[in-house]
C-alpha cells in the first residue's frame, strides 16, 4: 500500500511537469535580430575662385599709348578661394585681342611677350603678390601664383603691370597703334588644382 | 504543445557604395523601391525597425570629423558649417515617391499609403519566408571637406510583434 502511494506521487509529479512543459508559452530564441547596410561615399573636391575686381583699364580712361608701362597697386586685386579643399593656385597671361561689336576681330592682336621685352605687336605682363618683393613675368604657360596652398576662405591680394607694344607707326614724332579708338582685351587666367 | 519561436531576418543588400558625391545632391538606390529585400528567416511575426547614424571619416577613427545625420528632412542649407546629411527609406508598393526619414533613433518602418487601411501601419513580416522590399535616398551635406571617404550604417531590426 505504501509502495502504491509512492508511485502515485511520482506520477502526479510527472503530470505536473508535463503540464508545465506543454502550457508554458514558448519565448523566441532571440527577441530581436538586426541587419546592417553600410553606406560608403567620398566627398568630391569642389573648387571655386573669385577675383575682385575682375577688370582693369590701364591709363585711367582706358586710353593706352605705345611702349608705355602701366601698373596697378599691389593690392588692386583680391583672389578668394572657395570650395571645400586646399588648392595650389596658378596664373597665366594670354594674347591681347581686338574686340569689335563684342566679338574678337582676328585682324589685329598683341602677342604676349616670352621674355618681358615688348616689340611690334608684342606686349608684356607681370604680376606681384602684395607681400612679394618684385614682379614675376606672365606667359601663356601657367606658373605658381602663391607658393603655399590656399584653403577655403583664404584670399591673396595682387597687382599687375603691363608694357604696351612698340608703335605700329609714327606720325609727327608720336607713335600710334594701327587701330584707333579700338578696344583691346587681354586676359589673366587664374586657376586652381586640389592640393589634397 | 508549442513550437519554438525564432526571430531572424536577412537583408539582400548590405552595402551601398556611392563613390564620389557632390554637395547638396540627392542619391537614390537603384532600383529605388525594391533595392533591398528583407526576408523573415525565423518563424515569428516581426515588426521592422530602422535606424541611421552619423557618417564617420573612414580610416580616421580618432578624428571627430563626421557628417551628422539630420533629424529634420534638411541638410541645413545656408549653414556652411553644417556637414549634415539626410537619409530616407521608401517601402515598395507604398505611394510613389513617398519617403520617410531615417533618424538615429530606432523607429518602426511605417507604410505610406494614403487612403488605404495600411497607411501608417508598421511594416510587418508575418512568418517564415515573408519578404518586404525598400529603397533608400540620401541627401549629401550642403558643405563638406573634399576628398574624405565617409561611412555610415543603417541598422534594420526585427522585433517580435
Amino acid at each position: 500500500m505504501a509502495l502504491h502511494k509512492r508511485n502515485l506521487n511520482v506520477v502526479t509529479v510527472l503530470l505536473l511537469l508535463l503540464h508545465v512543459l506543454i502550457f508554458t508559452p514558448s519565448l523566441p530564441v532571440s527577441a530581436q535580430t538586426t541587419g546592417v547596410i553600410t553606406i560608403t561615399m567620398t566627398g568630391g573636391y569642389e573648387i571655386s575662385l573669385a577675383v575682385s575686381p575682375d577688370h582693369w583699364e590701364p591709363g585711367g580712361a582706358g586710353i593706352v599709348h605705345p611702349d608705355t608701362t602701366y601698373e596697378t597697386d599691389a593690392q588692386q586685386f583680391t583672389l578668394t578661394v572657395g570650395g571645400n579643399c586646399p588648392v595650389h593656385t596658378y596664373i597665366a597671361g594670354a594674347n591681347a585681342t581686338l574686340i569689335r561689336e563684342g566679338r574678337i576681330d582676328p585682324s589685329y592682336k598683341w602677342s604676349l611677350s616670352q621674355d618681358g621685352g615688348n616689340g611690334l605687336l608684342t606686349y608684356a605682363l607681370w604680376f606681384t603678390l602684395s607681400d612679394a618683393a618684385g614682379y614675376t613675368l606672365l606667359t601663356e604657360t601657367p606658373i605658381e601664383f602663391c607658393s603655399t596652398t590656399l584653403g577655403p576662405g583664404d584670399s591673396k591680394q595682387f597687382g599687375v603691370k603691363l608694357l604696351t607694344p612698340q608703335p605700329d607707326f609714327i606720325r609727327d614724332g608720336t607713335g600710334y597703334f594701327a587701330v584707333g579708338n579700338a578696344n583691346i582685351q587681354a586676359r589673366i587666367i587664374l586657376s586652381a588644382v586640389a592640393a589634397a | 504543445m508549442t513550437t519554438e519561436s525564432v526571430v531572424a531576418i536577412s537583408l539582400s543588400q548590405t552595402n551601398w557604395a556611392l563613390g564620389e558625391v557632390s554637395t547638396n545632391t540627392e542619391e537614390v538606390t537603384s532600383p529605388s523601391a525594391t533595392w533591398c529585400t528583407i526576408t523573415n528567416e525565423g518563424n515569428a511575426n516581426v515588426n521592422i525597425y530602422i535606424q541611421g547614424e552619423d557618417a564617420q571619416w573612414v580610416g580616421h577613427p580618432l578624428n571627430s570629423y563626421k557628417w551628422l545625420l539630420s533629424n529634420n528632412n534638411t541638410s541645413d542649407p545656408g549653414n556652411p558649417d553644417a556637414h549634415r546629411y539626410v537619409l530616407w527609406y521608401h517601402i515598395a508598393n507604398d505611394n510613389a515617391g513617398s519617403y520617410t526619414l531615417v533618424t538615429k533613433e530606432s523607429l518602426p518602418m511605417r507604410h505610406v499609403k494614403e487612403g488605404s487601411a495600411k497607411d501608417g501601419t508598421i511594416l510587418t513580416l508575418s512568418g517564415h519566408g515573408d519578404q518586404a522590399q525598400f529603397g533608400l535616398k540620401l541627401l549629401t551635406p550642403t558643405y563638406f571637406y573634399g576628398g574624405r571617404q565617409m561611412q555610415a550604417r543603417i541598422i534594420v531590426s526585427a522585433v517580435a510583434a
